[in-house]
């Protein structure tokens, strides 16, 4: 039976029922390609009923109403036609995020003057976004990859949010703001564009709304400081961030090239165009956050349905490989990468990161033959209409990038160019990044033994991706930071415990040195002598290593571990792998998992051998 | 209850500790579909003697079917085991309870190709219960094994007899045995102190067998309440150590070798370095096509070695790898008494791995899609974490730490090469360097199973209660 078949039958008994069966079917990859197959051949519009309210915010005037009927438009001759940004199709829905000046939810000529001058203010040449690119991924991936397993959605929100903060020129300090706004923005207007229709979560809007304005008042507040920093205060802070952007400016790639070196932000762009001046404050503002929520949401799912569609077949995912190390092996500071953006172009087809966009019918008007009321909410699903574009072998075509695939229609230019020569630069980069990771692999669930994919709310608001990797490929060290408590009363065991690590220094000695896998390793008395600390550098694998050392001094453990609370079962040479145990459990993981590493690559034994070979 | 000094060797499955000569074997992952009718089965098993268990009879009995039997941890859970035993396997056998699918990436290094999420459906995680492995010299035996073992009580409860992972030896020589990229095989196995003969280095039945001190003279599977109490195990009081002791874990690795793409490489770099293909393969195997360990200075294949002298030696007489380099296969695999590798700790492992596929025929196969071929290997140790993935994580995908290999690459032969600019070090004398690069993986891992063998106790106690 059809899916719409099942839908209509649904329909009859209740409509509440038909809704959600929809919902389950949007939510699910293939479900919603079958759906979009079934609307676009004949061309369908599938009406069902909302449970969002008519009254866009609670404060409006007139009556609620949680029945109404919304139209899901997705076959690829009605999409195009809702996306002409044409009358009867208007872009209202979104005014329920902000003001009346938010930009997506401007018609018509007001929509394509700021949409222009931004366009204008926008950084264009291909070196500097490719630059700011790689500095972008470089910071996000400071913290995540020092793990072996990372969440693929989180490293590319962070690559997203540094490279839209280093673009449009914010403090440093301001990633979080960034960082929050857009989460919630992004989850805000996933909501308004379609999970109001099937799902109660009241205040997300409002939170979203709130979270923006916040941005957009640091957002207001730098076009001015740009314009001309007032008063001393103002005058430290332009010195401050100006210093940062210095240090963006100065960024060498690896042959000593500065690409960065006339760079200027947007903002500050924004704020010296003469047009500028054309434009309150706020509405600069506006815009600027408008772009913000878009750039960012795009390429954190970009990436992410990239590397999740890779995954999917063993022969494209060794094309992506291929193209990843070609581009990096020709250039890793700069990603061209032609084919790579081949094939993440294929994959944003089949789905897309603005999956839905919401417009509004302003008059009645009929597709093919199914009548939508004048002041209806529609969902377009762009999805539908991308879908259908398929070339006849995206290996061997040419590198071709779905007008849709980014949202927005066709005709709208800036709207175009920011994906594709801000937005899609960003994702090649991450995604060619990710791909060279030693061991890239997908992971299992530990309960159910289930394979964990990218898991996308409603079929496209991506939630979380937990990839690994072989952490040992970009670092080989590891801190070992074990804190025990000393048994009471402390004054004499913690005086015991000196004298064991005064007189067995010299076994210490001998046997870390023999080890030829630990760099350094000390001990430290804390909180008046209540705790003993043991820290230490290793090379590799934990288990192996601190097995090694029950099994190489157990008893000098023993003798330590003597006057130790919560000591492990003794003697330690009998019982290595509970040592092992509770040395993991005792293990403080250092601040946000951060440990740097001069030589990141090299082991204890690679260093000896190259000093014994240079005779020192 | 503490367990005996050493094993009685009657009670640990032949597979593990004697292997078989016999030409092949098929493999059953089977499915408990009603856990009662699968304790029936595994009871019948026992009560019908149809499982092989180790003999100090070398020969094998030609004629007849050698018959193993082991569990995955999801099949322990879901035959109903008490859960102090799941518990003890998890705390004792981590890798064991997680599976081999999530232990894949970061402790198998399959990754791209082979990773587990693209492993043949038999492999993927909650599939399989239970493991029957069936040895012997004629298909016609296996069949008339598996009509047998399906007329048990209990049979019907078991799913997916259908098809089962099939192999056979590319020769019928019982001595010289070999494996495809033209390699002699199953040279190297570990001899066990009270089982097999004296030799230069023998292990402690710890190493492989649960209940018994290893060569570093502890015994994880002791289970007696520790002196200073270990609070995070069961209360021992509700387990029968028994279960655990004589039982061993297993493994079952499928892995593809693409042999065409083997050979062309070992030619083009022969071309390239001006040497013998034989010679060059010796380099990254670490032994001649003949069995033969490389000694330094040697670029001829010696004669044929005795069969003792195979696997009988170390590393002593080779201290810089210029005869078997240190990145070569068998010197990681096994770095025997090379004492440069470290952590310093053994970790022996058993391998009764069997070819599946046609033998590599140049002439035949070019211009066509050559037809699936490897090895269904399978593998026995005490602990899977420090034996079995120790040897891939550590030692195959990455260079062992410690000795002084100056190349990058992954083991030659497994490793999942995806760096073409990794290079080999071919150490020689003077200043002669031989470098290869280029690798590209000429094995994929079509799955991996991880099972526990239980001894014949273990076993008994699986088929009660039902």
């Amino acid at each position: 039976m059809t899916l719409l078949k099942r839908f209509d039958d649904a329909e009859k008994d209740s409509r509440a029922a038909a809704s959600h069966l929809l919902l389950n079917w949007l939510s699910d990859d293939d479900a919603r390609a079958r759906l979009y197959v079934e609307l676009g051949e004949p061309p369908r519009v599938l009406k069902f009923q909302s449970r969002a309210d008519v009254k866009e915010r609670t404060w409006h005037d007139g009556d609620s109403s949680f029945r109404q009927n919304v139209y899901l438009l997705a076959a690829p001759s009605h999409v195009k036609a809702a996306l002409q940004n044409k009358p009867p199709f208007s872009n209202a829905p979104y005014r329920a995020l902000g003001s009346g000046t938010f930009m997506l939810g401007l018609d018509g000529v007001d929509h394509d003057d700021q949409r222009n001058f931004a366009y204008h203010c926008l950084e264009r040449d291909v070196r500097i976004v490719q630059a700011l690119s790689n500095v972008a991924f470089q910071a996000a991936a400071a913290l995540p990859l020092k793990q072996r397993s990372f969440d693929l959605v989180e490293l590319s929100e962070q690559a997203a949010a540094r490279f839209v903060g280093f673009l449009f020129g914010f403090e440093q300090a301001d990633h979080v703001l960034i960082e929050q706004a857009m989460r919630k923005a992004y989850r805000g207007l996933n909501f308004l564009i379609l999970g109001r229709h099937f799902v109660s979560e009241p205040g997300i809007i409002d939170e979203a709304s709130r979270a923006m304005g916040a941005l957009l008042i640091r957002t207001a507040a730098l076009i001015d400081l740009y314009r001309a920093p007032i008063g001393r205060h103002q005058e430290d802070e332009f010195k401050k961030i100006d210093l940062e952007l210095k240090e963006l400016q100065i960024w060498e790639d690896r042959h000593g090239r500065r690409p960065l070196e006339n760079f200027i932000p947007v903002l500050r762009r924004i704020a010296a165009h003469g047009k500028g001046h054309q434009y309150s404050g706020a509405e600069l503002a506006v815009i600027v956050v408008g772009m913000i929520a878009g750039t960012i949401g795009n390429i954190q799912a970009s990436v992410s349905i990239a590397i999740n569609e890779f995954f999917q077949d063993p022969d494209v995912w060794q094309l992506a490989r291929d193209a990843a190390l070609k581009s990096w092996q020709a250039d890793p500071d700069y990603c061209h990468a032609p084919e790579l953006e081949r094939l993440i172009g294929e994959a944003l087809r089949l789905n897309p990161p603005a999956a839905f966009l919401p417009r509004k019918a302003l008059q009645d008007v009929t597709l093919d033959g199914t009548k939508i009321d004048g002041g209806s909410m529609l969902i377009v699903a762009v999805g539908g209409a991308t879908l259908a574009n398929g070339g006849p072998d995206f290996r061997k075509d040419p590198p071709k990038l779905d007008d849709l695939i980014f949202g927005g229609d066709a005709s709208d230019h800036p709207h175009q160019c920011i994906g594709r020569h801000l937005a899609m630069p960003v994702v090649t980069h991450a995604v060619r990044q990710v791909l060279m990771l030693h061991g890239l692999a997908q992971t299992f669930d530990p309960r159910t033994g289930a394979l964990l994919r990218l898991e996308k709310l409603w079929g496209f608001n991506c939630r979380e991706y937990p990839l690994e990797f072989t952490r040992s490929g970009l670092l080989v060290q590891s801190p070992l930071i074990v804190i025990m408590r000393v048994k009471t009363p402390v004054s004499v065991h913690a005086e015991e415990l000196k004298k064991v690590i005064k007189y067995g220094a010299p076994r210490i000695e001998k046997k870390l040195r023999d080890s030829r896998h630990v760099h350094f390793a000390s001990f430290i008395f804390l909180e008046n002598d209540t705790k003993l600390a043991l820290y230490t550098v290793y090379d590799r694998d934990f288990d192996a290593y601190i097995e090694h050392f029950a099994l190489a001094i157990g008893p000098l453990f023993d003798r330590i571990f003597e006057h130790i609370q919560d000591a492990p079962p003794l003697p330690v040479n009998e019982f290595p792998k509970e040592f092992v145990d509770v040395i993991r459990r005792h293990n403080a993981a250092p601040a946000a998992g951060y440990f740097f590493s001069a030589y990141p690559k090299a082991t204890v034994a690679m260093i000896a051998h190259q000093f014994a070979q240079d005779g020192t | 209850v503490s367990a005996p000094a050493s094993p009685d060797w009657a009670q640990v499955q032949r597979l593990v500790v004697q292997g078989s000569t016999l030409h092949r074997s098929w493999h059953f992952l089977l499915r408990a579909r009603h856990p009662g009718e699968a304790r029936r089965f595994i009871e019948a098993l026992v009560h019908e003697k149809l499982i092989s268990y180790a003999s100090a009879r070398e020969d094998a009995p030609v004629g007849g079917c050698e018959l193993g039997i082991g569990f995955t941890y999801r099949g322990l859970q879901h035959l109903g085991l008490p859960w102090e035993y799941l518990r003890l396997f998890q705390e004792k056998a981590a890798a064991f309870a997680e599976g081999a699918c999530r232990r894949a990436a970061q402790h198998l290094a399959d990754t791209g190709a082979s990773a587990a999420h693209w492993w043949e459906p038999c492999f993927h995680p909650d599939h399989a219960h239970l493991v029957l492995t069936m040895h012997a010299d004629q298909a016609d035996e296996l069949r008339q094994c598996t009509q047998t073992l399906k007329s048990l009580p209990g049979a019907s409860g078991l799913t997916d007899w259908a098809a089962p992972l099939e192999a056979s030896h590319l020769t019928d020589q019982r001595q010289y045995r070999t494996v495809h990229f033209g390699l002699r095989d199953l040279i190297a196995s570990p001899a066990i102190k009270g089982f097999h003969p004296r030799r230069k280095t023998m292990h402690e039945p710890g190493e492989f067998v649960l209940g018994y001190r290893n060569d570093h003279e502890f015994n994880p599977w002791a289970l007696h309440p520790s002196p200073s109490g270990n609070l995070w195990l069961p209360p021992l009081s509700a387990v029968k150590p028994n279960f655990f002791w004589n039982g061993s874990f297993g493994v079952l690795r499928k892995m593809e070798q693409h042999e065409r793409e083997f050979r062309c490489y070992v030619a083009r770099w022969a071309k390239k370095l001006g040497v013998k293909e034989e010679y060059l393969r010796a380099k990254m195997n670490g032994r001649w096509d003949n069995g033969q360990r490389v000694r330094p200075g040697e670029s001829e294949p010696p004669p044929n070695p005795a069969p003792g002298e195979l696997d009988d030696f170390d590393f002593l007489d080779d201290p810089e790898g210029k005869g078997c380099p240190f990145g070569s296969h068998i010197r990681r695999m096994n770095p025997r008494s090379d004492n440069s590798v470290v952590p310093v700790r053994r970790r022996p492992l058993i391998r009764r791995g069997m070819p599946y596929g046609p033998l590599y025929d140049e002439a035949k196969e070019r211009g066509k899609p050559a037809p699936p071929r490897g090895l269904l290997g399978v593998f026995f140790c005490a602990s899977l974490e420090d034996q079995f993935e120790h040897l891939l994580a550590e030692w195959g995908d990455a260079n062992p730490l410690g000795p002084d290999n100056r190349g990058n690459a992954k083991d030659p032969f497994i490793g999942s090469h995806i760096d073409p600019k990794s290079v080999f070090d071919i150490p020689l004398d003077g200043e002669k360097l031989c470098q290869l690069e280029g690798f590209e993986p000429f094995v994929t891992t079509r799955g991996t199973l991880y099972a526990f063998f239980p001894g014949m106790a273990g076993l008994r106690m699986l088929g009660e209660s039902h």
